[in-house]
């Protein structure tokens, strides 16, 4: 079937012509938002330390929330009837709505919601850098500029290939937004070519080819961008901190924040305008999707955290091998809308359709290895530890209670956090069948939407944007082990 | 600090931990009562619409009957449904409710669902039931028009599609795509209904269109974000922005004179191991009480001719003529456009 498919030139002019448009966009998008985090995170450093901590977590909102919030929250600011228009029109300037239906906009969107992730990514490597290289070079005699082009440079370029390789991920196989904004302009990605193939005309070899080609795509390319990414973080170098506050960074980093804010802000805003008892109902109603997120994430997230450090203190050789860690990554490249179906499948089969079963098996199996990859780099970055416990004989069980969990307790309890966050705010919604007494908050949203109860869609995305900036606060302070 | 955020610690496990309990219990005393249950296969736009009214009915039935009625919803295509059925020996169904006039053949032709003449039927409106054999029953059904909202277009309202050809209305409305959605392969079938050349039609509407949405999710979604002023949509929908919103600006074009209807059908499943309760329910579902308060649960006219209709369905005009195809031509045309290099 698939080698007839391969012979359709209409099917294969459709798949070349968008992968090529997807390539350039998720291309320029990722090139931009790294010059943008760079541009950040110069200036977040020359803000005063209170300002940074707020920044830092006001930044770290976009990647806990859904990309239809995102969209829909660029849409209330920009659309016809959005704030940013009306603002415009007030002061005679009139904006033209139709430019929010452009490739620029995607860009943009792409930009709003990596850059604020990737200045914390920056931000965490800065901590940890050698910066006593470049001052060793310099006092060699070497110039400012050789000095960064000879030393700083190698240093950062595997960080900023991985960065590359996360975003570019991210970017090519976007869904909603490029739905969405990508309508008017007919343009799409592969990931929105395999929801129409699979939810609209069920043509399931072509969305499972479309989904091959994709990962193959996306794996070659994170392949060249991995084969460069350091393995470990750096070791231990003292944190730099720049001394001196400089008020333009001040102004230009409160604009940053306030432009990254742009993807969930005007959602929060509006929902301020519903009434008290609105606000309630909608709760009252939510609760049970409540209930249902919190259990999920919960039970996904430990079980994902139990089978990483089980398969790192059992496995530790197999995690050193930077082949196995892209093996890791090899599900991320797969189309997500198609693995939830092939869960959902292999799942009922197993499970007699346990909802609750299914997701959380989902969900830890696609959290898994991203979990132990920020436990590798958290755990061999105090190697010398197992090492220690082994030479006084000290094994097994014993030695992962007396020694290891006290040790490794914050990046363990940080893990679990993050791992939280992200399974809270992307709760399967991709699966096919659902009980319709079930929903997460994310299906919720996704049924009020369907169901055009926008308002009510608003102020639940709305709480859900609260309560991730507090968890999400909350891994910020605990931090990694020290 | 260190004291706040062990507090935080605490009381975020404590909370989690409490509501895992609420949920095993929840889940203890759902086991707890052992009662058949029935799998209704539904679409999402029915598992996301709210009305207690339906949903206290269904209670009386599952309690009169001591049966669970359990509601799973799919996503957009029926055909995934059918499938699964046709490959998977033990995919538990037992009801499927969906299939509109676009699908309605070739789940007949599956030979998968149970023909039945239920009680009812004589008090079903015959003009929108297209299935001569049975195995299907309909349950609600709506027209095709196009929505406008009067606050946001005070201008000259469309009488037909030549009308949104023309410059008033270019990037003013959206399309569904026919290759991918359902609802916008029913507006061909309507102009076709009408003597228009499709083609040339869609070709022009194509070309003076706003954005061509893949489904009608999308499309209701950028409408009711107005971003745009019409959209192709059902002539019941406006009552619900009445019921929910004390909207009553929102109005239908186009669908005065003439329009294509859109039916929702229900079938048994023959392998059903509860067939006659299956039957009873079908019944039950076209019972005049289930059938008035079907209405703001799909937001569509109730099968059943004698049905109340709640106050905001008043509101709405009926079209004066209504055009249709049979089975067998939609299934020719759908083929005969989906083969062809315009769509």
């Amino acid at each position: 079937m698939s080698y007839t498919l391969l012979k359709n030139k209409e099917f294969l002019k459709e798949i070349s012509s968008t992968l090529l448009l997807n390539l350039s966009v998720s291309f320029i998008s990722t090139f931009l938002s790294i010059i943008l985090a760079l541009f950040s995170l110069y200036h977040l450093l020359k803000t005063p330390s209170f300002l940074r901590k707020f920044l830092i977590s006001l930044w770290a909102i976009p990647s806990g929330i859904s990309t239809v919030v995102s969209t829909l929250s660029l849409l209330s600011f920009f659309g016809k009837q959005g704030i940013f228009t009306y603002l415009t029109l007030c002061l005679g300037m009139p904006w033209d709505s139709s430019y929010l239906y452009s490739y620029s906009m995607i860009i943009f969107l792409n930009i709003l919601y990596n850059f604020p992730m990737l200045t914390l990514v920056f931000y965490t490597i800065h901590k940890n850098f050698p910066y006593e290289y470049i001052k060793k070079a310099q006092s060699l005699g070497a110039s400012k500029i050789q000095s960064y082009l000879s030393v700083l440079l190698p240093l950062w370029k595997p960080h900023l290939s991985s960065a590359f390789a996360l975003v570019f991920s991210y970017c090519f196989i976007n869904f909603f937004p490029v739905l969405f904004l990508g309508s008017p302009l007919n343009y799409k990605t592969l990931e929105v070519i395999i929801y129409e193939k699979i939810t609209l005309t069920f043509s399931f070899d072509q969305s499972c080819l479309i989904a091959i080609i994709q990962s193959f795509f996306l794996f070659a390319i994170l392949s060249v961008f991995l084969t460069i990414t350091p393995q470990y973080a750096n070791k231990s170098h003292s944190l730099n901190e720049r001394s001196y506050i400089s008020k333009k960074s001040l102004v230009l980093t409160l604009i940053l924040g306030i432009i990254s804010s742009l993807v969930w802000l005007p959602l929060l805003l509006k929902a301020t305008l519903f009434s008290p008892t609105q606000l309630i109902n909608e709760l009252i109603k939510s609760l049970p999707a409540f209930t249902n997120s919190f259990i999920i994430a919960f039970s996904s997230s430990f079980i994902t955290i139990f089978l990483a450090i089980f398969s790192l203190f059992n496995f530790p050789k197999l995690f050193e091998r930077k082949s196995f860690l892209f093996l890791l990554f090899l599900p991320f490249t797969f189309s997500p809308l198609l693995s939830s179906y092939v869960y959902q499948e292999a799942i009922n089969t197993f499970s007699n359709n346990s909802v609750f079963l299914g997701i959380i098996t989902s969900q830890s199996l696609t959290s898994f290895p991203f979990i132990c990859f920020l436990l590798t780099r958290d755990l061999f970055y105090f190697e010398t530890l197992p090492l220690k416990s082994h030479a006084l004989g000290v094994k097994g069980l014993k030695r992962w209670v007396s020694l290891d969990f006290p040790f490794f307790k914050r990046s363990y309890f940080r893990a679990f956090l993050l791992c939280f966050v992200s399974s809270l705010g992307n709760i399967s919604t991709g699966f096919l069948y659902l009980p319709s007494s079930f929903e997460t908050i994310p299906i919720r949203i996704n049924r009020l939407l369907k169901f055009y109860r926008i308002n009510e869609a608003l102020i639940l995305a709305s709480f859900l944007a609260i309560i991730l900036l507090g968890l999400i606060t909350l891994t910020q302070q605990i931090g990694r082990n020290k | 600090m260190s004291y706040l955020r062990k507090s935080l610690v605490f009381y975020f496990f404590s909370i989690t931990l409490l509501l895992s309990m609420m949920s095993c219990w929840h889940s203890k005393n759902n086991l707890a009562n052992d009662v058949i249950s029935l799998r209704v296969f539904i679409d999402e736009n029915f598992a996301g619409a709210e009305s207690s009214d339906f949903d206290s009915l269904i209670n009386n039935f599952e309690k009169r009957e001591k049966v669970k009625i359990e509601w799973i919803s799919y996503k957009n295509n029926p055909r995934f449904v059918l499938e699964n059925i046709q490959k998977d020996p033990n995919f538990a169904i037992d009801m499927l409710y969906g299939i509109d006039n676009m699908n309605l053949l070739d789940f007949v032709d599956s030979q998968l669902f149970e023909p039945y003449i239920s009680s009812e039927n004589d008090s079903i409106v015959t003009e929108i039931n297209f299935d001569v054999t049975h195995s299907f029953t309909p349950l609600n059904f709506s027209f095709l028009g196009f929505e406008f909202s009067q606050e946001n277009w005070k201008k000259e309202i469309p009488q037909n599609f030549n009308d949104l050809t023309r410059e008033p209305w270019k990037n003013n409305y959206i399309l569904m795509n026919p290759r991918t959605s359902g609802t916008g392969m029913l507006y061909l079938l309507w102009m076709e209904a009408q003597g228009e050349d499709v083609e040339r039609l869609f070709k022009s509407l194509k070309s003076n269109a706003f954005a061509i949405v893949p489904d009608w999710s999308t499309g209701y979604m950028l409408y009711n974000a107005k971003e745009s002023p019409f959209v192709p949509t059902y002539t019941t929908s406006p009552a619900y922005h009445i019921f929910h919103d004390n909207d009553h600006s929102q109005k239908i074009a186009l669908a005065d004179e003439t329009s294509y209807p859109t039916t929702q059908y229900i079938g048994i499943l023959k392998k059903s191991p509860h067939l006659e309760l299956c039957k009873k329910f079908l019944d039950y579902l076209l019972s005049s009480e289930v059938q008035s308060a079907i209405t703001r649960k799909v937001w569509g006219y109730p099968a059943r001719r004698d049905a109340k209709l709640p106050d905001e369905f008043k509101e709405l005009t009926l079209p004066k003529k209504i055009l249709s195809h049979s089975p067998e031509q939609i299934r020719e045309l759908t083929r005969k456009w989906l083969s062809s290099d315009w769509l």
